[in-house]
C-alpha cells in the first residue's frame, strides 16, 4: 500500500465493532467523499496492545487520518471485577495507536471517549470542560481513567508537537452489530437479547436494577455521521460530546418499554433490584455540538431500537462474535 | 541471584537518585534489619521504559518488596515544554515496574508521588484524599497525570488481585546527590548551585520568580527513614503524605536566605520576575503521618540546608549539574 493517492487515507481501528460497522455503513451508503480512502481494521489485523504490531500496521497503511475506536470494553458487571485489565489494556492500546499515528505523521486522530468517565460527584448537565474535575464512578475506574488519559495524551501531543489529536464523547451508543451478550454487553442490547429469549421461552423479561437510572441513547448510525463531520471539520483538541439533547434522556424502564414495543413482546416485565444500577444519571449537554450543527437531526429512539433489533435478527444468533457485513452493504472491510 | 534467604529482598529503582542515595545511606548507617537484602538499581541496570528489560531485571532479582523511585523528572521549566515525554515515559516506567513486580509475586510496592500533582484549584491544606479532585497545574500536566495514575493502578491491583501496592507523597525533597543543574533541577539545589557560582564570580544571586511561592521542604535523609517505615509498617493502599508540618512551610525567598546563610554569601540577591513562579502554594497536611508517628522528628531546615551545601562544596566535581 503506497502513499495515499487522494487527499485522505482514514484508518479506523475497532472497525468491526458497533461504531466501526456504523461508520462502514454510512461511508458505503454515500457519505464517502472523492479522494477519501477508508481502511477498517480489527483485532484480526493487529493486536493493538502490542506496540510492534501496531507500529507495523501503521507503517503498512500509512494513514493521514485515524478514527480510533478500538478498546477493551464491557458492561457494568464485568468492569467492576477487572479494573486492572481495563486500565492496562486500554492504556496500551491508546498509547500504541496515538504514538504510531504520530510517528507516521497522521494529521488528525479522533478517539472515542464516553460519558461514563465523567466525575461521579458532579453537577448536571455535564459538559466537555468537566472531564477531569473529580474521580469517576468507582465501579469502572480502570476503564474510565484509561479513557480520560486519551484526552491528556491528546493535549500533550498538541503542547509538545502541535498535533490535532482530539476525541468525541458519545453517550450510550446502540445499534446493529452491538455486543448483545447479556453478561458483558451494554444495557440496550442486553434488553434486546433478553426480550428475544423471553419471547422464545415464554418467560418474563427481567431487567437488572430498578429501571430508574436515566440515559441519553445515541443511535450508532447518527454517531457515525457525526464522526465523519468531526473528522473533516472539527479542529479543536478539546473533546466534543455527541449526544441527543437533555430533553431526550430516558429511564432504563422507558428503554425497556421501547424494546418491548419494537419486538412485540407481551410477557411480564420485572425488575431485579438485587442487581446494581450503576450510575443513576450522566446527563450530558450537547450545546457545543448544537453550536456547530444546529440542524443535525437524530433518528428517533424507538426507530433506532427497532433498527437495532432488525440488525440483531439478521444474525444466526445473538452472540458476541463478529457478524458478516449487513445485507445490501456494498462495502467490505479492506483486505490488507 | 536465587530466592531470598532472609525475610525480605527489597529492590529499589532509581537507586542512584536523590532519594535512592538517601535510602542507601540510612540503610548502610544502621537502619537495615536482619534478614533484609537491599538491591539498588539505576538506569545502568535496565531501561525501565522497556518492558522486556524491566521484566528481565525483576526475574533476576526476584524481589519480595519494591521501592519504586525511578522516573523521568525535571524542574518547572523543562516540564512545561515536554508534557508528552513526561507523560509517556513515566507511564511506561510505572507500568513496567508495577506489572513486573506483580508477575514475580512481590508482596508490596511503595511508589513515589509528589505534591505537585495535586489539583491546581483546591482548598488548603491538601491531603491524601484529594489527589484526583480536579486537574493539576497546567505547567506539568504530563508528569502530574503519570504520577496520579500510579495511585489508580495501585487501586486496580488491589481491587482485582488483592495486592498491597501503595505510594508516598513527599513535598519538595532536597539533599546530597540531588540534580543541581540550574536549568532543570529543582528550586533548592538550583539555589545552592547559583550561590556557589555567584560567590565564585563575585556576582549577584538571581532568584527566578518573585520569591513569594511557598513550599514545605523535606530533607532526603528524613524521607528515607520514613520510606523504611512505610515499607515495613504501612499497609494501606491509599497513599500517605510525607512532609514537615504546615507550620514549617517557607517562601522561596526564605529558602534562598537559608542557602545564603549556610554558604556565607554576602553579595546582592535579586528576583527575576520575568521567570515563571510555578504554583503559588501546595500546602500539604501531614496529619495522617502524625497519627501513625507522633514522635518522628525532622532535621531542622537550616541544618539540613547546611549539610546539603557542605556536601555540594565537597563533591562539586562529581555532583550532577
Amino acid at each position: 500500500m503506497g502513499e495515499p493517492q487522494g487527499s485522505m487515507r482514514i484508518l479506523v481501528t475497532g472497525g468491526s465493532g458497533l461504531v466501526g460497522r456504523a461508520i462502514q455503513k454510512v461511508v458505503a451508503d454515500g457519505a464517502r467523499l472523492p479522494g477519501e480512502d477508508w481502511v477498517f481494521v480489527s483485532s484480526k489485523d493487529a493486536d493493538l496492545t502490542d506496540a510492534a504490531q501496531t507500529r507495523a500496521l501503521f507503517e503498512k497503511v500509512r494513514p493521514t487520518h485515524v478514527i480510533h475506536l478500538a478498546a477493551m470494553v464491557g458492561g457494568l458487571f464485568r468492569n467492576i471485577k477487572y479494573n486492572l485489565d481495563f486500565w492496562r489494556k486500554n492504556v496500551h492500546i491508546n498509547d500504541n495507536v496515538l504514538h504510531s499515528a504520530f510517528e507516521v505523521g497522521a494529521k488528525k486522530v479522533v478517539s472515542c471517549l464516553s460519558t461514563c468517565i465523567f466525575p461521579d460527584k458532579t453537577t448536571y448537565p455535564i459538559d466537555e470542560t468537566m472531564i477531569h474535575n473529580g474521580p469517576p464512578h468507582s465501579s469502572n475506574f480502570g476503564y474510565s481513567y484509561a479513557k480520560r488519559m486519551i484526552d491528556v495524551q491528546n493535549r500533550a501531543y498538541f503542547q509538545q508537537h502541535g498535533c490535532t489529536f482530539t476525541a468525541v464523547i458519545p453517550t450510550n451508543v446502540f445499534g446493529p452489530h452491538d455486543n448483545f451478550n447479556i453478561e458483558d454487553g451494554h444495557v440496550l442490547p442486553g434488553l434486546i437479547h433478553k426480550v428475544h429469549l423471553a419471547k422464545r421461552g415464554g418467560s418474563a423479561l427481567t431487567v437488572w436494577g430498578t429501571g430508574k437510572p436515566r440515559r441519553q441513547f445515541i443511535y450508532s448510525l447518527d454517531l457515525a455521521r457525526l464522526f465523519l463531520w468531526v473528522l473533516r471539520e472539527y479542529n479543536e483538541v478539546e473533546p466534543i460530546i455527541l449526544s441527543v439533547g437533555e430533553e431526550d434522556e430516558v429511564s432504563i424502564r422507558e428503554a425497556a418499554e421501547a424494546v418491548v414495543e419494537a419486538m412485540d413482546f407481551h410477557g411480564e416485565i420485572t425488575f431485579d433490584t438485587t442487581k446494581s444500577d450503576g450510575q443513576f444519571k450522566k446527563t450530558a449537554s450537547n450545546r457545543k455540538l448544537r453550536a456547530y450543527l444546529p440542524e443535525f437531526r437524530f433518528t428517533p429512539f424507538k426507530q433506532g431500537a427497532a433498527a437495532a433489533w432488525a440488525g440483531a435478527r439478521t444474525r444466526q444468533s445473538c452472540s458476541s462474535h463478529p457478524s458478516p457485513p449487513l445485507p445490501g452493504s456494498e462495502h467490505r472491510a479492506r483486505a490488507l
